[in-house]
């Protein structure tokens, strides 16, 4: 756009010079300009409207005298804030993004002072959690060469802002700043903003708008929620060895399954039947059946002594294994069976890592583990050798998140330097790369058809990635808040989100669509587990509560929000310990572990 | 988010820690300015850690985190848990410095090393069965669940509310004028004031803004013999009274009754009537415990156990080894047997050495004294006791029926003694002092009367 305009005031000051009869003048300009927009130039009248001719001439002729921008901007502010309801919240969208991006501008051309006072004057409008964090780190920018090393002034600079106003509303705006001759905020508008008029007037659009004006890639969003995303379980067989009486009736029916069916995109172990990774008869046939009149029971796993130091746990599927990783680089796991008797101290120390330990993930058959440190290393143990197995050697910097698969060899994690990773345990080398946040990756987790990941992060969206080319399938967001933590429903379904102020945001993979955000917790959702008949989630927070939250209420419901109400079926509040924990068994027992404070 | 750096700060560090004379303006507000991005950059990162280390506190450990990452120092000293303050410049307006402690390095090599933190503990229990939140110690007390939620059955939320406890204008009134008389100095009209209390019907509205009042009052003058005197008088002027129904707030009265049995000091100087008020409000204790100690099942365990320990306790000063004696006695015979008994051999022999030695000042002599006598008088209501004990063995007959009457009969003559020093304060203030340790001696002339000669070789079969 920028070349536009350019375009566009070199065809004027042509005009302008014909019109007057400077022939030199203006040979003189064309022999200087490139040849394709001569070629334009022929018929140069006609394609410049009413419209824009107006503006060029306040343009030319005000662009000396500057005003405050401040000034202008109050003016835009104030206009907006007093427009029609209907009109108002559509144009209410680009109140944010232009303080940025006038802001921006004034840092571009040096003009310090201006932009400080600028930002002084109107940032505490806009004191939402979504962007607080934005004109946090926007305030230190004081000169033109931070504007590089900023990332939020590079996303906002490289990114146009979109942005879906109705024809009237547009109309509206666009006299509004010829009248009052805002050719600043009329050129901020031209060069950074992706203006979309649409007929409809886009007011269902509001709400969400209202609660993230912060930045985000919309289009992209848009544009990759036109992937496919098979989102169905895995047949047995793909990862079960066939007995061999089965095999010569099976092959025969997996070729007659429709197209929808999933292929699994990377190769998966096989594993007998009764393998511990698996889970067996006993476990379906004892499961306790869930439902609103029959919640589950919870089992808590509270730790003291801790110091503020523990950072991390993971609890094995039968509660067998415990293991925290803290900040002074230990590792320590507890016999689970044991604790029901009496308190256990001290637990098996592990040392190996040289930072704090950010996650534990427990592979699914109890036996081994992974952790990830500050130390930009991932370390896979054993717990009946109590002593690490392998290095993984990878990221540069903390590794936030690391998960073993719901099939145990692979294993993904995700870090400070933006990047997933996903891995085997027997190769020391990340097999795919998965890039595309603008900010630390914070949690990563597996699609229960091991044929995506997700992953969440502080730029307040999260991503789905395909396995098989390591590409973005989905974007969700915007989140209000960076993401804690994540969940899939077993069924590969539901995406849900717990975010760091305290909402939950519950996600349709398939259509890329946000079911539902409620304001869950009153600190940042450290956790959310899935029960095994997809009935409940369980979140726990630094609040102190585990929220139980039916997941069933958002397929009956026809509206297109839920509320709180009618998802949070419980919940229990610990004696003074957030919940750092919460998963269910596969007899879907609730373990919960947390940290007294 | 809108603190800013001002370039003040810069010069006076420059100046101050870097030794440069001057720097110019505009070199200052460049580096200040430049100085706050990296602030607000280092700040980002160290949310960072702070996120991923699940906490919802910023610690040094986070910037140093954050320090570590931007490949710079770490500050070290600041991880200490102790809390330090910032204190402002005064010549630098906007500077806030942390002050460093002067540490005397011998000092600390010679310390002994400081404990090691506790190991981390893991304790598992039932956070919830079945949906519901059994009561356990592990899990909040319910009063705390309000957040819970059921769906099944809605709790009513006016149900929770607190009930509020309205008093009339005529109560508030009528407090008032009770706790002013108490407090007054007009003796004549404070009896009648207690008499009143403790035969009137019409005051139950009042019983827990008295318990507070006594709570507060014997918390709040804990020097002052007089006004804890006119607090214990209170006291028993409102369990005496049958027509109130005092028994739920039993447990907020007992306590400042014990603090003026047990008190380490309850007077300002010595020659203060302290020992009064401690026989005095042993025998307001002996009421509570014979009246109520069969309808609270601790009651009796509980005020036991509190007198035991004080008694036993060798660091407790003398006044509050002479308050558990009196404590016991005021008990009953049976608990002075069991409880004070065991122990007279080791106590008096203590004693009786101390008062030997003879190079303690006249205080401390008083205390011995008065202790030495309390014991005396145990030992006495157990020797009597003993004594009809052994008649009623000839006797051999309805014992059950007798020893209720009979214990009676002991208490109400301790009491008798009670009240007697109680008469004695009220008619004197002046020669309380005479008054005690002659008392010592009529005991011992009391015994002996009783017992002639053989009054020591029993004595000292339990000393």
């Amino acid at each position: 756009m920028p070349n536009d305009l350019d375009s566009f005031l070199f065809r004027f000051v042509l005009e302008y010079l014909q019109r007057k009869g400077y022939k030199g003048a203006a040979d003189a300009l064309k022999s200087e300009s490139k040849a394709e927009i001569s070629e334009h130039f022929h018929n140069p009248s006609l394609d410049i409207d009413d419209h824009v001719r107006n503006f060029l001439e306040i343009f030319l002729n005000v662009r000396e005298e500057e005003k405050s921008l401040s000034e202008d901007y109050a003016k835009v502010y104030r206009w907006i804030d007093g427009c029609l309801e209907v009109v108002r919240v559509e144009l209410g969208q680009l109140a944010y993004p232009l303080l940025v991006y006038l802001f921006l501008d004034l840092i571009r051309r040096e003009r310090y002072e201006e932009s400080q006072k600028l930002l002084d004057d109107w940032a505490s409008k806009f004191s939402e959690q979504s962007v607080r964090e934005e004109l946090f780190s926007l305030k230190g920018v004081r000169k033109r060469e931070q504007l590089n090393e900023n990332l939020v002034a590079q996303l906002y600079l490289k990114h146009r802002k979109d942005v879906f106003v109705s024809q009237y509303a547009f109309e509206l705006l666009c006299d509004f700043l010829v009248e009052h001759r805002l050719t600043c905020v009329f050129r901020c508008l031209m060069e950074h903003f992706h203006i979309r008029i649409e007929k409809v007037s886009q007011v269902e659009f509001s709400e969400d708008l209202k609660h993230s004006i912060g930045f985000f890639p919309f289009r992209e969003s848009e544009e990759l929620r036109k992937n496919d995303v098979r989102w169905k379980p895995l047949k047995e067989s793909d990862y079960i060895v066939q007995t061999s009486s089965l095999e010569s009736s099976t092959p025969l029916e997996s070729t007659m399954t429709d197209k929808e069916d999933v292929q699994p995109s990377i190769p998966l172990p096989k594993y007998p039947l009764g393998a511990a990774v698996l889970e067996t008869e006993d476990d379906k046939m004892r499961r306790v059946s869930l439902g609103v009149e029959s919640p589950p029971s919870a089992l808590m796993y509270t730790f003291s002594n801790t110091y503020d130091e523990m950072n991390c746990l993971d609890i094995s599927f039968d509660g067998s294994v415990i293991v925290a990783g803290f900040s002074d680089s230990f590792i320590r796991f507890w016999d689970g069976k044991e604790c029901g008797q009496y308190r256990l101290i001290g637990g098996k120390p592990l040392i190996g890592h040289s930072g704090s330990v950010y996650s534990v993930s427990l592979s699914p058959c109890g036996r081994f583990f992974l952790s990830s440190s500050e130390d930009g290393t991932i370390r896979l143990w054993s717990t009946k050798l109590e002593r690490d197995l392998v290095v993984y050697k990878g990221h540069l910097f903390p590794v936030w998140s690391v998960e073993f698969s719901p099939l145990s060899h692979y294993f993904i994690s995700g870090g400070h330097d933006r990047l997933g990773r996903l891995w085997t345990t027997d190769r020391i080398f990340p097999l795919r790369l998965f890039g595309g946040h603008y900010s630390d990756v914070e949690v990563m987790r597996w699609h229960p058809n091991c044929c995506y990941v997700a992953s969440g992060s502080s730029d307040r969206s999260s991503r789905l990635w395909d396995l098989r080319d390591g590409n973005s399938v989905r974007l969700f967001g915007p989140h209000t808040a960076s993401v804690c933590s994540m969940a899939f429903s077993n069924d590969g379904k539901k995406l849900v989100v717990g975010l760091e102020n305290g909402q939950i945001e519950f996600w349709d993979i398939a259509q890329g669509r946000r079911y539902s955000r409620v304001e869950g917790h009153k600190g940042p959702v450290w956790c959310l587990d899935v029960s095994k008949d997809d009935i409940f989630f369980a979140s726990g927070s630094s609040d102190c509560f585990v929220h139980l939250w039916n997941v069933t209420a958002l397929d009956h419901s026809l509206q297109s929000t839920v509320s709180k109400d009618q998802l949070l079926v419980k919940s229990f509040q610990t004696k003074d310990s957030a919940v750092y924990c919460t998963r269910f068994s596969r007899k879907n027992l609730l373990l919960v572990a947390g940290a007294a404070l | 988010m809108e603190a800013a750096l001002r370039k003040e700060t810069c010069q006076a560090v420059a100046q101050y820690s870097l030794g440069v004379e001057s720097i110019p303006e505009e070199v200052a507000t460049a580096v200040i300015e430049d100085a706050e991005y990296r602030l607000r950059q280092l700040l980002q990162e160290a949310v960072k850690f702070m996120r991923n280390s699940k906490r919802t506190k910023l610690l040094p450990r986070d910037i140093n985190a954050a320090l570590r990452l931007e490949n710079m120092e770490p500050i070290f000293g600041y991880t200490a848990p102790q809390k330090k303050q910032f204190r402002a410049v005064k010549s630098c307006p906007g500077l806030y410095v942390l002050d460093d402690d002067l540490v005397d390095l011998s000092q600390v090599l010679e310390e002994s090393l400081p404990k090691p933190p506790v190991e981390p503990t893991l304790e598992a229990h039932w956070l919830a069965i079945e949906g519901v939140q059994p009561a356990i110690r592990q899990n909040p007390v319910r009063d705390q669940l309000k957040d819970a939620k059921t769906r099944s059955d809605p709790v009513p939320v006016e149900a929770l509310k607190p009930l509020k406890h309205a008093l009339s204008k005529e109560f508030q009134l009528l407090y008032d004028r009770v706790i002013s008389i108490i407090r007054g100095d007009d003796n004549e009209k404070k009896k009648a004031c207690l008499r009143e209390l403790s035969k009137q019907p019409g005051i139950q509205q009042l019983v827990p803004y008295f318990t507070l009042y006594i709570h507060k009052e014997v918390s709040e003058n804990i020097l002052f013999t007089e006004r804890l005197f006119s607090v214990m008088q209170l006291t028993r002027a409102l369990i005496s009274n049958s027509n109130i129904h005092i028994d739920p707030y039993l447990h907020q009265i007992v306590p400042p009754v014990l603090t003026c049995i047990l008190g380490k000091r309850l007077c300002s100087k010595w020659t203060d009537p302290h020992w009064d008020l401690r026989d005095y409000s042993s025998s307001v204790l002996g009421i509570i415990y014979h009246q109520f100690g069969s309808h609270s099942a601790t009651l009796q365990t509980r005020v036991a156990r509190s007198l035991t320990s004080a008694l036993l306790d060798d660091e407790r000063p003398l006044t509050t080894r002479y308050g558990a004696i009196v404590g016991f006695l005021s008990l009953g015979v049976r608990e002075v047997q069991i409880c004070l008994m065991p122990h007279l051999p080791f106590l008096s022999r203590k004693i009786e050495t101390e008062l030997e030695s003879n190079d303690a000042d006249s205080e401390r002599r008083l205390s011995l004294a008065k202790v030495y006598g309390a014991l005396l008088l145990a030992a006495h209501v157990c020797l009597k006791q003993n004594n009809q004990d052994t008649k009623k063995d000839a006797d051999s007959d309805d014992v059950v029926m007798k020893e209720d009457t009979k214990d009676n009969a002991e208490m109400s003559s301790i009491y008798t003694f009670h009240m007697d020093t109680y008469n004695n304060l009220d008619s004197e203030e002046k020669n309380r002092m005479s008054s005690f340790v002659p008392k010592f001696d009529s005991l011992m002339a009391v015994l002996y009367e009783q017992f002639g000669d053989s009054v020591f070789p029993t004595l000292s079969n339990y000393l």
